[in-house]
């Protein structure tokens, strides 16, 4: 490894903090595969997770998880309490794992995660799984963050409706049907199967794989179709499309958030509240300042910088 | 509730920095935790991140995570008659892997002689049965103040 597991730790917290890290997408890195793991609250996905990286780990990949919780709305605080249902050591493995709080995100991850990958990418980590935040069908950040994106559902977290919904439904590449020794579990297998074989890429037929995870039942074979899938987006196009993907979030995040702290919207919001200005002309003024950003960008790259 | 007096840890556009993050656990055998999720919500809804371990950690296992997380302070609540040795040894593996600049406290029942001992051993906050949540909230916020999390 090139790098500290302390200094991949302390170069994370600066991520988090906004700092300048220098980040390197490393071209040995695209052997790197990160995978995404969402689903709704108590399906299992920590568990999944935590047996997921000690198998990887043990097939020899250095793994790194990033394992995201929500932070209060109300006073930005947060419990991370995915570490309680994964392994507290793997036997000498290389296994990284760290929480991290959504910090604001809404879209079931956190602004520091594209970032973070590519950071571990460099410091070697092959395999990197990412447990979003776990609200359910709005979770689609994951989508542009993801090589593989792996959707976790067990019996009783929604009827056959559930499946029509658009959301993270659609994008997953392989589905788990955990608490196989559930009741319903065959009736929500099938469920699953059907949807499965509405979506998907050309090429690629999700599959469907029932586990039992507190048991280690199922996770050699989500290991086996990641496997698999890994082989499919690296002889596609997808490998350098979700690549740039990934680039692209962590520019529109910074874009956006950047824009948020600086540009003056509580004094524009005390306009109209007054009276002073139109909300029509408020949203004119944004746009303004966007258009003009966006010139003098596309004026410094024309300069040839 | 939240003591409004004490500044929440947030991170908002306008004071740029993170929250505190604090690791939370009890290691060794005592089969005790409902002390320390009373203190892992206080501590949330004080603005700060809480990495919560599960019961019977080794000692080993919470310095590498402490590490591996990048956490300001180390929280060890135990209730056995171990807490000394527990803290000592942590201290001692914290500063051994270059992790001298993070805090450890410590909460549960401590006897009075083992108060000055934990303090010898570079623990940074005692705190016995009857404690404050503020206070510990505060002790907290202070810690990682000093390690640089916060910038205020």
């Amino acid at each position: 490894m090139p790098e500290t597991r302390q200094s991949v730790a302390r170069k994370i917290s600066a991520l988090e903090k906004g700092q300048v890290v220098p980040l390197h997408s490393d071209p040995s890195g695209r052997k790197t595969q990160v995978i995404g793991v969402s689903g709704p609250p108590g399906v299992g996905k920590s568990v999944i997770v935590g047996k997921l990286a000690k198998h990887l780990s043990m097939a020899g990949s250095p793994v790194a998880v990033l394992a995201i919780d929500p932070s209060s709305p109300l006073t930005g605080g947060a419990v991370l309490g995915d570490r309680v249902r994964m392994p507290l050591s793997f036997e000498g493995a290389d296994v990284f794992i760290r929480s991290v709080a959504s910090r604001g995100a809404l879209g079931g991850l956190s602004e520091v995660v594209p970032s973070a990958i590519i950071l571990l990418e460099s410091a070697g980590y092959r395999k990197i799984i990412v447990e979003t935040v776990g609200v359910g069908q709005s979770e689609t950040d994951i989508a542009n963050t993801a090589d593989t994106i792996v959707l976790v559902q067990s019996p009783g977290t929604g009827d056959d409706t559930q499946g029509l919904k658009a959301g993270v439904l659609e994008i997953a590449d392989i589905y788990v049907v955990n608490k196989m020794d559930h009741p319903e579990a065959e009736r929500t297998c099938r469920t699953m199967t059907e949807i499965a074989d509405a979506s998907g890429q050309s090429g690629w037929t999700p599959p469907v794989v029932s586990a039992v995870a507190t048991e280690n039942k199922g996770i050699e074979e989500l290991a086996d179709r990641i496997t698999a899938h890994a082989d499919f987006v690296s002889g596609s196009d997808l490998n350098g499309l979700k690549r740039r993907k990934r680039t692209e979030s962590i520019l529109a995040w910074r874009a956006a958030s950047a824009f948020r702290n600086r540009f003056p919207f509580g004094d524009l919001a005390r306009q109209v509240d007054a009276d002073r200005l139109s909300v029509s002309d408020a949203l004119a003024q944004v746009d303004a300042a966007v258009a003009s950003v966006v010139k003098n960008t596309h004026h410094c790259s024309r300069a040839g910088g | 509730m939240p003591d409004q007096t004490l500044q929440t840890s947030r991170a908002t556009g306008q004071n740029p920095g993170a929250p505190p993050r604090i690791l939370l656990c009890n290691p060794g055998l005592d089969g005790h935790d409902r002390g320390i999720k009373v203190v892992a919500r206080a501590l949330r809804d004080h603005g700060m991140e809480v990495i919560y371990l599960p019961l019977r950690t080794t000692v080993e296992q919470v310095a590498q995570i402490a590490a591996d997380e990048d956490v300001d302070v180390v929280g060890i609540s135990n209730l056995s008659a171990t807490l000394v040795s527990i803290c000592s040894n942590l201290r001692t593996l914290l500063d051994e892997a270059g992790c001298e600049d993070i805090a450890i406290v410590a909460g549960g029942t401590i006897m009075q002689q083992d108060r000055q001992e934990l303090e010898k051993v570079g623990i940074r906050g005692v705190f016995g049965p009857g404690s404050e949540l503020t206070e510990i909230a505060r002790c907290v916020q202070e810690l990682a103040k000093a390690r640089g999390r916060q910038d205020a």
